[in-house]
Order: structure tokens, then C-alpha cells, then sequence
């Protein structure tokens, strides 16, 4: 059944970011276009500059863009009129849900790619790129002085992850406010204060217990030492996954709990 | 088994109660009327053995279970507004109802759709609102369901489209299942109902067979939905 919600899902979102992908790589085509022009005609500086400022916000938008359908989508597909469909086809709750997260975290991949790929048809210079993925490489080897591709999967992975947790915070405040017979928006503002300042509550705390039970960290929190051990630096980024996956568990259970016990379709 | 039964079930909005310690069963193969004038809680009754509400007390078993996966599996719903994607053709649609319901018949929609020169190719929004409504009709009714719970079907139609309406509802229902119909406009319906729930104010005041009333009150559902409600 996930198969087929996630099918739909896929090409209801892929209606919307299409356009958006075709805009960025011709955008981005346009803006080579604008840089071989400048070189020899200074006349298109101008033209140039305005061009680049409007190529730099439609990347950092697509991203935000891709963020916000996301959230839309599960609250057209739950909440507003769509719901009376989405919610009386029989197919469990968590399966709906895990089809959002899915279809978002896919759309995301591709926004990043299509981004990435965009400022590669701009810049098109294959030794810039190289020199770039060079510093960084060698930035994190010299700096932390240990292996970059950990280092660099473990992040990447912390990224996506914190992702999937900041869609299902939204989706966890929505599912709540949805409870309430009205003002449900004003609502999941609120619910949505509570659970991040719940969250904040209970990270700090495990940060705490984990500076107080391992002694390297004991020393960064008590100022006898500023400098990490490479192993340090691992378990920590693992730490930091962890209770993410762990918060995105509890957002996605409370999600479906609430819309399995207290949907209110009003 | 009642295909339905609502056990003393309340619900309120807020500080507003919309249902009443309401009780009620319904039984395999008929048509029911749920009628009432607007906001006496018809919508209400709906969307809770649809699993879109919950309720505040009691109990509302579907197959004597709660309403959940297997109440949606034998409940063909038609929700009073226009609840499809917009963005999707009529074949998608098709296709949507095909994947997530067992018991859609793909070819009897494909009929249905041909009858009103209904393009499949078409997207949803470049239709007329009537059209729209059309085609959530015909998708629904191609379910061979156990219950079709249809919200107000043909309330903002003309009098020749709610005729089409109604000649759909009772050509295409599984004939082994029932039909619950909430309607205020009695007039229409009343040739093909065979049992009727009046409401009011959230409450239930009357639940009998067609021929009862006629026979004993010798009036038409629709003359005594307008003494029972009368202003």
C-alpha cells in the first residue's frame, strides 16, 4: 500500500517542483550566457549583477519552496477538503504519513542536485569545482585530522535527518492544532511552541548527562580543555544523529497517534 | 449484524453540542433518508462513522468494530464539497480509486463517465462545479460497497441533474448493501427511500419505514418533515 501512496504523493509534489527545476537550469544557462557577454561587453555589467542577484534567490528559494510543499501537502491531504478523501481511504495513518516524509525527503535529494547542478552549468569551469572539493577535503583532514569522508557522511546524514525532524515538528503541531474546534492554525503555532520548547528541554539535558559521563566532554563543558579527540569528534556527530532519529520517532508517533485518535474534520 | 449502530453517542464543538446521546441501527439493504433542516447535525452523524471526527461519548461501531481501515474498506462516502485533487485528469482518478479500493469497478465508472460525454483525459479543474460533482458521484457510485453514505448529493443541483442523480444512486448501488442519503430537500428523494431518520437539533425524533408513515399518519414524508420542522 506505502508503493501507491507514495506514487501519488510523488507525482502530486513533482507537478509543482518540475517548473522549478526547468526555471534553475535555464536560469543557470542564462547566467553562463550573461557571463561570456560581460567579459567582452563591461556594458551588461549592469544587466550581470541583477541577473546573478536574481539566480542566487530563485536556488536559495527552490529549497525554501520545496520545504513549504512539503508542509502543504500534508496539511491539503489531512486537514482541508482533500482530507475527506485522504482520510476515508483504507490505508493506515502511519502509512500516509510515512509516504510524506518519503515523497519530501526524495524532492529535497533532487532539489539539491538540480542546485547543484545548476551553479555547475553557470560557473562550468571544471577546475574550480575541483579546487573547491579539494580545499575541503583538505580543510577537514588538516583541521580534525582524521578521515573527511566520515566526517563529511556523518554530517550530510545529520542534515537530512534534522530535515525529516523540522517536517515532522510541522506536521506534529498541525496534527495537534487540527484537534481544536477552532482557530486551528493559531493553535499549532502554540502546540508547536510547546513541543520545541519541550525538545530544547530534553536536549540540553542529554547533552548534560552525556558532558557529565564521558570525560572528554566534561572537560569542554568545564573549560580544563578546548580541543577534541578525533574519536570525540565521531561519537559525538553519532551522538547528534541519534537523538535526531530519535526526536523524528517520537514527532512521527505522536503525529499518527493524534490523527489515528483525536482527527477532527470538522 | 446492523451494518451501523450508534450507541448514545454525543458530540460536542466547543461548548456547542451538535449530537445528543443519539441512538440508531442501520440494516443491510436499504435506502435511508437522514433528514433535518440545516445544522441539525446530519453532517455530524456522517463524518463520524466515517472516522472523520471522533466522539465525545458513546460508541459508533461500523460491523461492530470501530470505525478504522475495515469500516473504509465497505464504506462508499460522498462528502457534501468537492474533495478531489483538482490537478488530476478523470482517468487519474480513476486509476486513484482502482488502486485504493477493492471493490471499484474501473469499466462501470468508464460507462458512467461515457453517458455524460465526460472527457477521462480531462483535469479536474477545467470543469464546471455540476460536473465536478458529477464525476465524485460516479466514482463513488461505482463501489460495490455495503454502505454508501452519500452527505447532501443533491443539494446546490438543478431539478433535471438531481433526477440524474438520484436514476445513478439507485441503477448502480451494490443491491445488497444500503444506501444512507441525508437530504433536506425531501420532496426529491422520498420516491426512493425506504426508511427515514428525521433530526433536530441534534437529536433523533423519528426513525421508521416509509410505508409506516404513510400508512399510519397518511401523509408523505415530505408533508410531515414540514410539520415536524415548521417554524
Amino acid at each position: 500500500m506505502l508503493k501507491k501512496v507514495v506514487k501519488y504523493d510523488f507525482k502530486t509534489m513533482g507537478k509543482r517542483l518540475v517548473p522549478l527545476y526547468l526555471a534553475m537550469i535555464l536560469l543557470s544557462l542564462v547566467e553562463k550566457l550573461a557571463t561570456i557577454l560581460v567579459d567582452r561587453f563591461s556594458i551588461f555589467g549592469t544587466f550581470f549583477g541583477m541577473l546573478t542577484f536574481v539566480y542566487v534567490v530563485v536556488l536559495i528559494g527552490g529549497f525554501i519552496y520545496t520545504f513549504f510543499l512539503a508542509i502543504q501537502s500534508f496539511y491539503s491531504a489531512f486537514m482541508k477538503d482533500e482530507g475527506y478523501l485522504v482520510n476515508t481511504l483504507p490505508v493506515k495513518k502511519e502509512t500516509l504519513v510515512l509516504s510524506k516524509i518519503i515523497v519530501s525527503s526524495i524532492y529535497i535529494i533532487i532539489t539539491t542536485i538540480v542546485t547543484i547542478f545548476s551553479i555547475f552549468l553557470a560557473i562550468m569551469n571544471m577546475e574550480l569545482i575541483h579546487n573547491i572539493g579539494k580545499f575541503i577535503t583538505t580543510f577537514i583532514e588538516q583541521g580534525i585530522g582524521i578521515d573527511a569522508t566520515i566526517i563529511l557522511l556523518l554530517v550530510a546524514l545529520i542534515i537530512f535527518a534534522s530535515y525529516i525532524q523540522q517536517l515532522l515538528f510541522f506536521y506534529f503541531s498541525l496534527a495537534l492544532g487540527q484537534t481544536r474546534s477552532s482557530r486551528k492554525i493559531a493553535y499549532s503555532f502554540l502546540f508547536g511552541f510547546v513541543i520545541y520548547t519541550i525538545t530544547q528541554i530534553a536536549s540540553t539535558f542529554i547533552l548534560l548527562l552525556m558532558g557529565l559521563c564521558i570525560p572528554e566532554f566534561r572537560g569542554v563543558m568545564m573549560q580544563t580543555t578546548t580541543q577534541l579527540s578525533n574519536g570525540a569528534v565521531v561519537s559525538l556527530l553519532i551522538f547528534s544523529l541519534v537523538t535526531v532519529v530519535l526526536t523524528c520517532v517520537v514527532y512521527f508517533f505522536g503525529t499518527t497517534v493524534t490523527l489515528k485518535k483525536y482527527l477532527n474534520l470538522d | 449484524m446492523n451494518l451501523v449502530t450508534y450507541h448514545n453517542v454525543t458530540k460536542r464543538y466547543g461548548s456547542k453540542t451538535a449530537l445528543d446521546q443519539v441512538s440508531f441501527q442501520i440494516t443491510k439493504g436499504k435506502i435511508i433518508g437522514l433528514l433535518g433542516p440545516n445544522g441539525s447535525g446530519k453532517s455530524t452523524i456522517i463524518k463520524l462513522m466515517n472516522g472523520l471526527i471522533v466522539p465525545t461519548s458513546g460508541e459508533v461501531l461500523v460491523h461492530g468494530e470501530k470505525p478504522g481501515i475495515e469500516s473504509k474498506k465497505v464504506i462508499a462516502y460522498l462528502p457534501e464539497r468537492t474533495y478531489l485533487n483538482f490537478d488530476m485528469t478523470v482517468k487519474e482518478l480513476i486509476t486513484y480509486f482502482h488502486d485504493f479500493y477493492q471493490d471499484f469497478d474501473e469499466e462501470l465508472a468508464y460507462q458512467l463517465l461515457g453517458k455524460l460525454k465526460i472527457e477521462a483525459k480531462d483535469k479536474l479543474k477545467t470543469m464546471s462545479k455540476g460536473t465536478k460533482e458529477k464525476v465524485q458521484l460516479i466514482l463513488v457510485m461505482s463501489r460495490k460497497a455495503d454502505l454508501y453514505v452519500l452527505d447532501e448529493p443533491i443539494g446546490g443541483v438543478d431539478p433535471a441533474g438531481r433526477d440524474y442523480i438520484l436514476d445513478t444512486i439507485l441503477k448502480n448501488f451494490n443491491k445488497e448493501g444500503s444506501i444512507l442519503i441525508s437530504t433536506h430537500l425531501i420532496a426529491d428523494v422520498e420516491r426512493i427511500l425506504d426508511e427515514v431518520i428525521f433530526i433536530n437539533q441534534g437529536k433523533i425524533v423519528l426513525q421508521k419505514s416509509t410505508d409506516e408513515i404513510r400508512n399510519q399518519e397518511g401523509k408523505s414524508i415530505d408533508e410531515l418533515f414540514r410539520e415536524e420542522f415548521k417554524c
